[in-house]
């Protein structure tokens, strides 16, 4: 059954298959494009792999600790699944610049859409991220981050008239931005879907923490201009 | 511009890739048929009293489709007294070809007594020596070739058993409710049925997914089942760790709405251990009681 759990994983797995798109917002007027890779381990043929989920975004800062985003989903769309994200970050609290033990504040909301070319079926899931974030050396704008990101199921029933019980997936995650003034780089991990359990399912995740949720392994880079 | 540009390309490569094919974990790399003889990994192996009479083994081909691809067939038993003997047809599941299910078949031909029960088995295009690609309609055409050829050996719908195991459900519960098929079962057993790849793909992604985002073939089973009328036995593992029992074969069972349900839920058993969870001796019990009940 391994081909079968690659293929359902590499398209199914799309809950949470990205890392955060802005922790920290862009600088007013300032615009970036990024090409993200990566998604949750999954055991295929005896070895744990990230399936290799790609994704392009443009965000643009509309104020300083206000910026918008949209991407879309290059791996699902080569399978044809057009998934796009529309989302905006705010700024709460900015990192103190004189004490790098005191944290930042953002929040972000997120539209995931999906809609397949073959016979048309659209859904969308709203997503809500919380991070704090340290700029944990004063000399750089490099920045640490921890925070949740929380996927949302709208739909009462799922196949077959069922009822649907999952509503929350609750992601943690942590990552870390190396921060240049043109480019960025981002690398990010999350305890992906923590509150339900991975037994019996198609998909065989790599089961780190045991019989709930999965890991993300999540690498970006990011062109400022 | 440079994004706009970029995106235009990629929507203009979008569905270069359809996972259909990806499906099937078929193994057409065989050049013969071993029986017996396989080595390789299997479920389980019976011991010398399982043995069948190596001149009551038939392989054999026929012809499907438009195309005329061949597909292999094996029947355990008696081809002369196919007419008046009651026969179990099995729709194997997803792995490799029939060589990997032969015991399974050899256990089903002690259901009742040694070769009680006339036993076929095909190997699904695109699986083992048969040629063409495995598709969910194929599926179906290749089973109906096979029923074909049963009929015309005198085998009558009051004497077929169609048994489906896991990916092999599909055929056996869309047949079992297609009043057109040339053979109907006068009764259907499924071990591990799937609901649908809806059902896979909400079990694998927690949000409530179309299977249309990976694959066209949608083993609708949870909705076929709905069509079938005749004594339905479903089993399944309560340890099945991939096609969940609470997800898939409680959903199908539910769905049916015949003249009579038969629910095994055998505590313990995984995806592919259910004959040995049960014993082997218990298990053609199981499946004897059910044939020969009263209903």
């Amino acid at each position: 059954m391994n081909r079968i759990i690659l293929i359902a994983a590499c398209v199914i797995a799309i809950s949470s298959c990205a890392p955060s798109r802005y922790v920290r917002p862009l600088d007013e007027g300032q615009k970036a494009i990024t090409g993200n890779l990566g998604g949750p381990l999954i055991k295929f043929s005896g070895m744990t792999i990230p399936l290799p989920l790609t994704a392009i975004s443009l965000g643009y800062g509309l104020k300083d600790d206000l910026t918008i985003y949209g991407g879309m989903h290059t791996t699902a769309l080569s399978f044809g699944v057009i998934q796009g994200e529309l989302g905006v970050v705010k700024e709460f609290v900015k990192p103190d610049s004189l004490n790098k033990f005191k944290p930042g504040f953002s929040m972000s909301y997120t539209t995931n859409l999906l809609v397949d070319t073959w016979e048309k079926n659209f859904k969308f899931w709203p997503q809500v991220d919380a991070n704090l974030y340290w700029n944990y050396n004063l000399n750089r704008n490099d920045y640490f981050y921890i925070g949740v990101s929380n996927w949302f199921e709208l739909s009462g029933f799922r196949a077959h008239d069922e009822p649907q019980l999952n509503h929350w997936i609750f992601n943690p995650q942590a990552g870390i931005v190396f921060d240049q003034p043109n480019w960025s780089y981002n690398i990010e991990a999350k305890y992906l879907a923590t509150n339900y359990s991975n037994q019996n399912i198609v998909v065989d995740y790599a089961k780190p923490w045991g019989e709930n949720g999965g890991l993300g392994i999540y690498l970006s880079i990011s062109k400022k201009f | 511009m440079r994004f706009l540009f970029i995106t235009i390309v990629l929507f203009s490569l979008s569905s270069c890739f359809r996972l259909d094919s990806f499906m099937y974990n078929s193994d057409s790399t065989i050049t013969e048929y071993k029986l017996d003889d396989f080595d390789d990994e299997q479920d389980f192996i019976l011991d010398d009293s399982y043995d069948i009479p190596e001149d009551k083994i038939q392989l054999f081909t026929l012809s499907v489709g438009v195309e005329n691809h061949e597909i292999y067939c094996l029947y355990i038993g008696n081809q002369n007294t196919i007419n008046t003997d009651t026969v179990i047809f099995y729709n194997h599941g997803n792995k490799d070809h029939m060589d990997f299910y032969w015991q399974r078949a050899k256990l089903l031909a002690h259901t009742g007594g040694k070769m009680r029960y006339g036993v076929m088995m095909i190997d699904y295009k695109g699986y083992g020596l048969s040629g063409g690609q495995s598709s969910e309609s194929g599926l179906v055409e290749d089973t109906k070739e096979a029923l074909s050829w049963l009929y015309n050996q005198g085998l009558r719908s009051d004497r077929l058993i169609i048994y489906g195991f896991s990916l092999g459900t599909c055929p056996a519960i869309t047949i079992a409710g297609d009043a057109t098929s040339v053979l109907v079962p006068a009764r259907l057993i499924t071990e591990a049925p799937f609901a649908s790849t809806d059902v896979m793909a909400a079990d694998g992604g927690l949000l409530d997914m179309p299977g249309s985002y990976y694959t066209s073939d949608r083993f609708e089973n949870a909705e076929y089942i709905k069509d079938v009328e005749q004594p339905f036995l479903w089993i399944h593992g309560t340890a099945d760790d991939f096609l969940s029992i609470k997800t898939h074969g409680e959903v199908v069972y539910k769905n049916y709405d015949g003249v009579y349900s038969q629910a095994e839920r055998v505590i313990g058993a995984g995806h592919s251990t259910v004959p040995q969870t049960i014993g082997f001796v218990e298990y053609n019990k199981l499946l004897e009681s059910f044939i020969t009940k009263k209903i």
